[in-house]
C-alpha cells in the first residue's frame, strides 16, 4: 500500500470523531432531526472525502452505511439502540481501517462484508412495508448503441470516451464494443456489456452528452444474439460461462467495493499516488496549522535540553569568575533557554478532551451491557498535558471507568434501595497543580467493601491472617498484582490484570495513583501525571563517585543509619531494622558492584542514606552513601551500550558537568 | 490568460485538493466555502469565471439550489456549471439538466475524464 502522509488520516479520523460524538448524543434522542442530519452529512463528508483521497473500497463501505442514515432521516424507519450499537461498531471498523484503507487485508474486506450485512439484517427488519425495499437481483446483460450527431472520433477529447471508459471499468464486468469508424469518424458505436446498475442509472450517465448523440439502451437475453454483430457473437460462451452463481458473487463483492484480491493495479487515467501525496504536501503547507513529526519535536526537546545543561555550567563558572557581565551573560540565557524549553514543550501539548469522546464511549456501551444507568461528567478537559503522557494514560484511565462501572456503580434496584439515584454518576475532573496535573476520577457507587478486600487478600495470602491493616492500607491492596475482587470474572473487568497494571502504567510516566473510599458513598481515585515527561523532578544522591538520580514520585522517606550497621549486610538486598521496623534494602552499591576501591570518600563517610520508595504496596528502602539534594533532571537516553543495563532508565548532566544515572526503581524494586 | 475556476464546497480537504489538481492543470481557482458565498462572489464578478463547479451536498444551500439560483443572474446564464457529487440519482441529475446543468461528474472520478469534462464544458460555452 502506498504510504500517506498522515495529514489525509488525520482528516478523516477527524471526522469519524465528529460523526461518533453524534452517535452517541442520538442514543438518548433517537429522533433528532437535526443530529440526523448532522450524521447524514458527516457520512456524507467522510464518504466524498474517502473518494477524493482514491480510497473507493472504502468509500463505497461509508456509501452504504450512510444509505442507512439517509432513511433513517427520511423518516423511512426508527432510528434504535441496535442501530446505534453497529453504527459505533461501524465508526470503529473504519478508524481501525484507515490503516488498511484500499481494505487489502483479507480481515478487512471480511469485516466490511459483516458489518454490511448485520446493518442490512437490521434495516430490512425495520423497513416499513409498502416501501419499496431494494432487491438485489444480479447483473444484467446491456446492449448499447450509440450514434453520434456530431463528428465523434477515437481520443477527441468528448466526454463520451471517458465515460464509456468509466463502465468499462466497472469491476468483474464483460465488457465489448465493436465500433464502425469509416474515414476515421465513428458512425455507429455497438457495446455489449454486463453491469448490476439499473438501465436508468446507466442512461443518466449519458444525459449531459445527450445533443451530441443518439443512444439506445436495452437489457439483452442471451436469446436475443442475433441483433449481435457478428464478431460479437464470439464472445457470447464466455458471458454464458460467467453468468453463474459465482459472477454474481462477485458482483456481490464487487458492490460493496471489495475486490477479492489485493492488486491495486493503478490504471491509466487514475490520480497517480505520486501526484496525489504531492497535492496533500502542497496542501499541508497551505494551512495555517502545520504538522510536524513527533520526532523533530523530540529532536527540538533534546537539543533544547543540551543548552539548559550547558546553561548550567555556565551559571557554575560565572559564580567562579564573580564577573558581573559573565553573570548578567548567564542569567538572560537561563531565561532564554526555559522559555524556549516551555514553547517547544507547548508544542507537543493536547488536552485531555481529546480522550473524552473514548470515555463516553465507554461509559454507553457497558452500562447498556451491564444494564446500569451512568452519567458521565468532566470539567476541565481543557487541561492540557504532553501527547505522550496522555497516549500512555488512555488505557489506565478507561481500565478505571470500566472498573468504576463494574464493581462501583450498582445496578439501579440496589441503588433505589440504598436511597441513591438510579443513576449511578462518575466525574471527572482535571486540573492543574504545580507541575503536575490532577485527574480525578469520582463515583457514587458502592465504595470499596474493605472486608471483602481483607478476606480475599488473606485467601490469596496477600497478607497474613493477623495482619493488622487500616482501612486506608487496604484500599490499596487492590493494586496488588493478581488482585481481583469480582466474585465472578466478569467479562468487562476482573480478568486479573486490574488495578496493578494500571498503578504501573501511571508510574511508569512518573505519576502517583492515590485511592479514597467510602464503603456505601464512593470511590475517588486521584491519578497525579507530571506535565513532562523529559523533565524529571528527582533526589540526587552519591554512592562512592557516583551521582544517581531517583524519581521523586516514588520517594517516601529517608532515613540515615550509621555505616556500620549497613556493612554488615551480606548481600545486595536485605532486611535492616529502622526506626524499629524491619525493611529490605537494597544497596546500590552492591547492585552495581562497586566495590570500596571505586571511591575514595566511601571510607570516610560514616553514615548511609536509606531512601524508602514504592511501587506498589511494595516499599523497599534504597542505600546510597549520601543525598546531595532535589534536582531537575533533563532525561536523555543512554546509547547502545547500555541498553542491556536494566535498572537504568536513562541520564542527566549535572551542573557541574558530572554524568547522573536515573534509576529505574519499579525494576530495581521488583528485582531484587 | 489563464482559465478562472470557482470551486465550491463546504468541507476544506476537498478544496484544497481540487484547487491544487486544477492549478496544476493550468487553471487559476478560487474557492467558496457554501453556496451563499458563492453567490456573493459570483455576484460581484460574473464575468470573470469561466467556470463553476459545485459538490451537490451542502448545508444549508446545496449544489441544485446553487445552480438554479445562479441561473437567475441574466449574465450567467449560460455559464458553465458542473456538479461534483458522490450521488447518481438519476431524477436528481434529470432536474438539474433542465435546470441548465453542464455536466455532472460522479465521484471518485477518473482524472482525465475529470478534466475532460471541464475541457470540455469551457470550449463549448455558448
Amino acid at each position: 500500500m502506498a504510504k500517506y502522509d498522515e495529514g489525509y488520516l488525520d482528516d478523516l479520523a477527524d471526522l469519524l470523531n465528529s460523526l461518533e460524538s453524534n452517535f452517541l448524543q442520538l442514543e438518548n434522542k433517537f429522533d433528532n432531526q437535526e443530529l440526523l442530519e448532522q450524521s447524514f452529512r458527516d457520512l456524507h463528508t467522510i464518504k466524498g472525502a474517502a473518494y477524493m483521497y482514491n480510497l473507493k473500497q472504502y468509500g463505497d463501505f461509508v456509501h452504504n452505511f450512510e444509505n442507512i442514515y439517509d432513511d433513517i432521516r427520511n423518516k423511512k424507519y426508527q432510528l434504535s439502540s441496535d442501530i446505534i450499537k453497529l453504527s459505533l461498531d461501524c465508526i470503529d471498523f473504519l478508524r481501525t481501517a484507515l490503516q488498511d484503507s484500499r481494505f487489502e487485508e483479507e480481515h478487512t474486506s471480511t469485516t466490511a462484508i459483516q458489518l454490511l450485512n448485520s446493518l442490512n439484517v437490521i434495516t430490512n427488519d425495520l423497513t416499513i412495508s409498502g416501501n419499496k425495499s431494494e432487491v438485489y437481483v444480479g447483473p444484467s446483460i446491456y446492449l448499447l448503441v450509440i450514434e453520434p450527431k456530431i463528428t465523434l472520433k477515437a481520443n477527441d477529447g468528448h466526454p463520451l470516451h471517458y465515460i464509456i471508459a468509466d463502465l468499462k471499468e466497472y469491476p468483474n464486468q464483460e465488457f465489448l464494443s465493436f465500433k464502425k469508424r469509416p474515414k476515421g469518424a465513428i458512425s455507429k458505436w455497438k457495446l455489449l456489456f454486463q453491469s448490476s446498475q439499473k438501465k436508468e442509472e446507466i442512461e443518466s450517465l449519458f444525459l449531459f452528452v445527450e445533443e451530441d448523440l443518439k443512444i439506445q439502451l436495452e437489457e439483452f437475453k442471451i436469446e436475443d444474439k442475433r441483433k449481435l454483430d457478428e464478431p460479437m457473437k464470439r464472445f457470447l460462451p464466455l458471458m454464458e460461462e460467467k453468468s453463474g452463481q459465482h459472477l454474481v458473487k462477485d458482483l456481490k463483492l464487487a458492490l460493496c467495493g471489495i475486490k477479492k484480491t489485493s492488486t491495486p493495479t493503478t490504471k491509466k487515467g487514475e490520480i497517480q499516488p505520486k501526484e496525489k501525496s504531492d497535492s496533500l504536501k502542497e496542501k499541508i503547507k497551505q494551512t495555517s496549522y502545520l504538522k510536524v513529526s513527533q520526532d523533530k519535536i523530540d529532536d527540538l526537546m533534546s537539543w533544547v535540553s543540551e543548552l539548559i545543561t550547558m546553561q548550567a555550567t555556565l551559571k557554575e563558572e560565572a559564580n567562579k569568575f564573580q564577573s558581573e557581565t559573565l553573570f548578567r551573560v548567564s542569567e538572560n540565557m537561563e531565561f532564554i533557554s526555559e522559555n524556549l524549553r516551555e514553547t517547544i514543550f507547548s508544542i507537543s501539548l493536547v488536552p485531555i478532551s481529546r480522550l473524552e469522546t473514548r470515555f463516553k464511549r465507554l461509559i454507553h456501551d457497558l452500562s447498556r451491557e451491564l444494564n446500569k444507568k451512568v452519567d458521565l461528567k468532566t470539567n476541565g478537559a481543557e487541561t492540557e498535558l504532553d501527547k505522550k503522557i496522555i497516549e500512555s494514560l488512555t488505557d489506565p484511565l478507561l481500565h478505571i471507568l470500566r472498573n468504576c462501572i463494574d464493581h462501583g456503580i450498582e445496578t439501579p434496584t440496589e441503588r433505589k434501595k440504598n436511597g441513591k439515584a438510579e443513576e449511578g454518576t462518575i466525574i471527572v475532573d482535571s486540573y492543574y497543580s504545580g507541575n503536575h496535573v490532577i485527574i480525578e476520577i469520582t463515583d457514587d457507587g458502592k465504595g470499596i467493601d474493605t472486608q471483602k478486600v481483607k478476606k480475599k487478600a488473606i485467601e490469596r495470602g496477600i497478607i497474613g491472617k493477623d495482619d493488622n491493616l487500616k482501612d486506608d492500607e487496604l484500599h490499596y491492596l487492590i493494586f496488588h498484582p493478581g488482585f481481583s475482587t469480582a466474585e465472578k470474572i466478569s467479562d468487562v473487568s476482573g480478568r486479573g490484570v486490574g488495578m496493578d497494571v494500571v498503578r504501573k502504567k501511571i508510574q511508569e510516566i512518573r505519576g502517583e495513583v492515590i485511592l479514597d473510599s467510602e464503603f456505601g458513598k464512593g470511590t475517588k481515585i486521584t491519578i497525579k501525571i507530571p506535565l513532562s515527561l523529559s523533565i524529571i523532578d528527582g533526589l540526587l544522591t552519591k554512592v562512592g563517585h557516583n551521582y544517581f538520580v531517583l524519581p521523586l514520585n516514588t520517594v517516601r522517606e529517608i532515613h540515615r543509619i550509621s555505616k556500620s550497621q549497613f556493612e554488615k549486610l551480606p548481600h545486595a538486598s536485605n532486611i535492616l531494622e529502622i526506626e524499629g521496623k524491619q525493611m529490605p534494602v537494597i544497596s546500590l552499591e552492591k547492585t552495581f558492584n562497586m566495590g570500596p576501591s571505586n571511591g575514595s570518600q566511601y571510607l570516610q563517610n560514616q553514615t548511609a542514606d536509606i531512601i524508602s520508595a514504592d511501587i506498589g504496596i511494595t516499599k523497599k528502602g534504597i542505600a546510597v552513601d549520601s543525598i546531595v539534594g532535589q534536582v531537575k533532571a533533563v532525561l536523555k537516553p543512554l546509547s547502545e551500550y547500555y541498553k542491556n543495563q536494566e535498572f537504568i532508565s536513562g541520564g542527566t548532566i549535572l551542573g557541574n558537568g558530572k554524568l547522573a544515572l536515573i534509576l529505574d526503581i519499579d525494576k530495581l524494586i521488583m528485582k531484587n | 490568460m489563464k482559465n478562472r475556476i470557482l470551486v465550491v464546497d463546504d468541507f476544506q480537504g476537498i478544496r484544497e485538493i481540487l484547487s491544487n489538481t486544477l492549478k496544476r492543470k493550468g487553471y487559476e481557482i478560487h474557492t467558496a466555502s457554501n453556496g451563499k458565498e458563492a453567490i456573493e462572489i459570483l455576484a460581484s464578478e460574473p464575468n470573470s469565471y469561466d467556470l463553476v463547479l459545485s459538490d451537490y451536498n451542502m448545508p444549508e444551500m446545496n449544489g441544485y439550489e446553487l445552480l438554479k439560483n445562479v441561473r437567475k443572474t441574466p449574465e450567467l446564464k449560460n455559464k458553465p456549471f458542473i456538479l461534483l457529487t458522490t450521488e447518481a440519482d438519476p431524477e436528481k441529475m434529470k432536474s438539474a439538466k433542465n435546470a441548465g446543468l453542464t455536466a455532472w461528474v460522479k465521484k471518485p472520478y477518473k482524472l482525465d475524464a475529470f478534466l475532460s469534462q471541464i475541457a470540455y464544458a469551457i470550449k463549448n460555452r455558448s
